[in-house]
């Protein structure tokens, strides 16, 4: 091995209590860093998947497709998966409740049924335009069990001013008989926040077209700038135009997914998300710079002579340089990983209590599960690096300009040019040591105000 | 044959009133195989003479050739490269490494090159030194004597063209001294070593072949004293 490198090797075994101070320090770095890119993307991944349950697995969805562009818009480049869908209508169910109590019948081709967010409890998917799937609370309501046939109604829902009632209209009233073939949770994604309870069956191009014409729920390969691609692909597909909420084209966008998967169709949503994140881990930086840069500032000090000694038998201030940086990546090489893992593990206690706290207050809300992305682990790595740069260029530098000269001429390590001057007071209250304690308070009054600005700033981190 | 001149090196530390002129307008040249004695009262430059020629210091005038390199007009990094091929330094108080062992403080400065070192001429100085039993100790386990054997095979590994020491005997009682001054007249006749010496010792200094007296920075005397 390079000398320099055990010369470093050698000076860390022989400094334990200050080595493990630094490794404890990058250790808890790299954990909070981690913890904070882990837990975002965590709660990233709850959100997306709280998203897609209550507003369906969509970025775009196209109204009133022709049904002979409904094949061009999956194949467009633009376009990762699509899947075609149209609302039959509702049925009225009269079952008494307090609200009025409809039924909102959709179709799905088989893709829809594998990306919609569907969740069975018994039974099986829909396989054809005779079976249906209906939500469980239903079953008690309608008295209706799996196997047994279902006979609905299904129209328009109208509002009648004079009663202010909402009805199913009697025109166009269509008559359909399903076998009912699974149970599923409640279909948020199918009714919104509405009290109205859905069903699915699957698609059926000769029964379930409107006009010719179907729904096409579209998801794209880069959820980034949404409008311009949606606007872009209708007109690629030569859709009809009309007035729509974003252009000349009819189509609505998952906006709670887009926002979550970052491609907020309100940018400043998206920002304030990032920052938010960045601003803690630029603190977290900062503390931890402070510190590290502390204890390597003070490991140059004591080794001074011994740099200068290298240098006088021929060592570059550039192999001087290399070798405080060699030592922080050693450091690093032993923290960051223990970090890493710490950092994870304890996000994951904490969404483990944070999730059955969450389930206590709001039953059924979305559980949160830990998610450890590639990205997260790397960009906590990156940060890392460059907390140890930062903690150790001005070190290195400082290092690397020690002169031969002075450690020649210095004799012990400890330089004693200044002498700091006796305290009576605390000599008298505290005798000797209280006021050798207290010259030694003043010698690194810098350095414990920086630990006691890092431990402020842990601190205010942590609430 | 010509290694080493000093053409009017002159060394001030401060400004005004308070400047310490260290050194004033030296000159000199000495041979190839040379034993130079330098002595002088305490205070008079002689460590900063020899700081100088070694290049670990830096004159505030004139010039200092080694093997015809002015080694002023090289870089930092690349006069730390020249020390450590061409320059080996003794001190009183040793000034090994702590934390290395015998060995490595020995070949350090063939190992900051980054070359392989070589065992017969490593195994060759410490037989000589007489510490062949001790290449794995750290200083610290070690006497003043054999610590200073360590830094003497530490400047000689690199068959430098100086070895250039500064009262290496100042912290040896005398049994020790003779010793190693002892190695340092063996080094000088067997390898043609060039030795500069600082030295207190008028007995040492007549060991020599060549002493030169400094008083208050200036050479004052340059006497040969043997061929
Ligand atoms: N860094 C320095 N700053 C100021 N004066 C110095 C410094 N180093 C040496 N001197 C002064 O230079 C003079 C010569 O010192 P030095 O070469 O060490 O003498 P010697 O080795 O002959 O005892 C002394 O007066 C000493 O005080
Ligand atoms: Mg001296």
């Amino acid at each position: 091995m390079n000398i320099l490198r055990a010369f470093t090797l050698s000076s860390l075994r022989k400094n334990k209590k200050r080595t493990i101070v630094t490794i404890i320090a990058i250790i808890l770095t790299a954990a909070m860093l981690t913890g904070v890119t882990t837990l975002a993307t965590s709660f990233k991944d709850m959100f997306i998947r709280q998203a897609i349950n209550s507003n369906g697995n969509y970025h775009i969805r196209y109204n009133y497709v022709p049904i002979e562009s409904a094949k061009y818009l999956n194949s467009h480049t633009l376009v990762d998966k699509s899947f075609i869908s149209n609302t039959l209508g509702y049925s009225e169910l009269n079952i008494n409740r307090t609200a009025e109590d409809f039924l909102k019948v959709v179709a799905y081709d088989d893709k829809g049924l594998e990306l919609q967010p569907i969740k069975l409890i018994e039974g099986r998917l829909p396989q054809n335009s005779r079976e249906i799937i209906i939500e469980q609370n239903l079953v008690d309501f309608l008295d209706i069990e799996i196997g047994q046939e279902l006979s609905l109604k299904i129209g328009y829902k109208t509002f009648i001013e004079e009663t202010e009632q909402t009805v199913i209209s009697d025109i166009e009233l269509q008559e359909y008989t399903f076998e009912v073939v699974g149970l599923t949770e409640r279909n948020l994604y199918q009714v919104g926040y509405s009290l109205d309870f859905g069903a699915v069956t699957f698609f059926d191009e000769q029964l379930h077209l409107q006009d010719g014409h179907v729904e096409v729920s579209v998801l794209l390969n880069n959820p980034k700038n949404t409008i311009e691609k949606a606007n872009k692909i209708a007109s690629d597909v030569k859709l009809p135009t009309s007035q729509g909420f974003y252009g000349n084209y009819n189509y609505f966008l998952n906006r709670e997914l887009l926002n979550w998967q970052g491609a907020s169709v309100n940018q400043a949503f998206v920002y304030f998300t990032e920052t938010a994140a960045l601003i803690i881990m630029l603190l977290v930086v900062i503390g931890a710079v402070i510190v590290i840069y502390n204890s390597f500032a003070i490991s140059i000090s004591e080794r001074k002579k011994q740099f200068g000694m290298l240098r006088s038998v021929g060592a570059t201030a550039k192999q001087i340089k290399r070798t405080v940086y060699w030592e922080g990546f050693v450091l690093s090489l032993i923290g960051v990983p223990i970090g890493i893992i710490s950092g994870i593990f304890g996000i994951f206690i904490t969404l483990k209590v944070a999730d059955s706290i969450l389930q206590d207050i709001f039953t059924g809300a979305e559980h949160i599960y830990l998610v450890v992305s590639p990205f997260a682990v790397l960009a906590a790595i990156a940060f890392m690096v460059i907390t140890i740069f930062l903690s150790t260029v001005i070190p290195a530098r400082k290092a690397a300009k020690i002169s031969p000269i002075d450690a020649i001429r210095l004799t012990t390590d400890i330089t004693t040019s200044k002498k700091s001057r006796s305290n009576p007071i605390a000599k008298f209250l505290f005798g000797i040591e209280g006021d050798i304690a207290l010259k030694n308070l003043k010698r690194n009054r810098k350095r414990y105000f920086a630990t006691i600005l890092s431990l402020f700033i842990s601190i205010v981190l942590f609430i | 044959m010509e290694i080493l001149r000093v053409e009017n090196l002159s060394k001030h530390y401060g400004k005004g009133n308070t400047q310490v002129k260290a050194l004033e307008d030296v000159s000199l040249s000495v041979k190839k195989g040379e034993f130079v004695a330098i002595i002088g009262p305490s205070g008079s430059g002689k460590s900063t003479l020899l700081h100088l020629i070694g290049g670990v210091d830096i004159p505030t005038e004139g010039k200092v050739y080694i093997d015809d390199t002015n080694i002023y007009n090289l870089n930092e990094s690349s006069r730390a490269v020249f020390r450590r091929r061409q320059v080996g330094l003794v001190y009183q108080f040793y000034n090994l490494i702590p934390i290395l062992n015998v060995k490595e403080n020995i070949t350090l400065p063939i190992l900051l090159d980054g070359k392989k070192v070589q065992k017969d001429k490593l195994k060759e100085i410490v037989n000589t030194l007489g510490i062949a039993d001790r290449m794995n100790y750290l200083p610290n386990q070690l006497s003043g004597g054999q610590q200073q054997r360590v830094s003497i095979g530490r400047a000689l590994i690199n068959n430098p063209a100086l070895l250039l020491a500064d009262e290496p005997t100042g912290n040896l009682d005398s049994k020790n001294s003779e010793e190693i001054i002892n190695l340092l007249k063996m080094s000088n006749r067997k390898y043609k070593q060039t030795i500069i010496i600082i030295t207190h010792d008028e007995s040492i200094a007549l060991q020599a072949n060549r002493v030169i007296s400094i008083e208050d920075g200036k050479i004052v005397k340059d006497e040969v004293l043997r061929k």
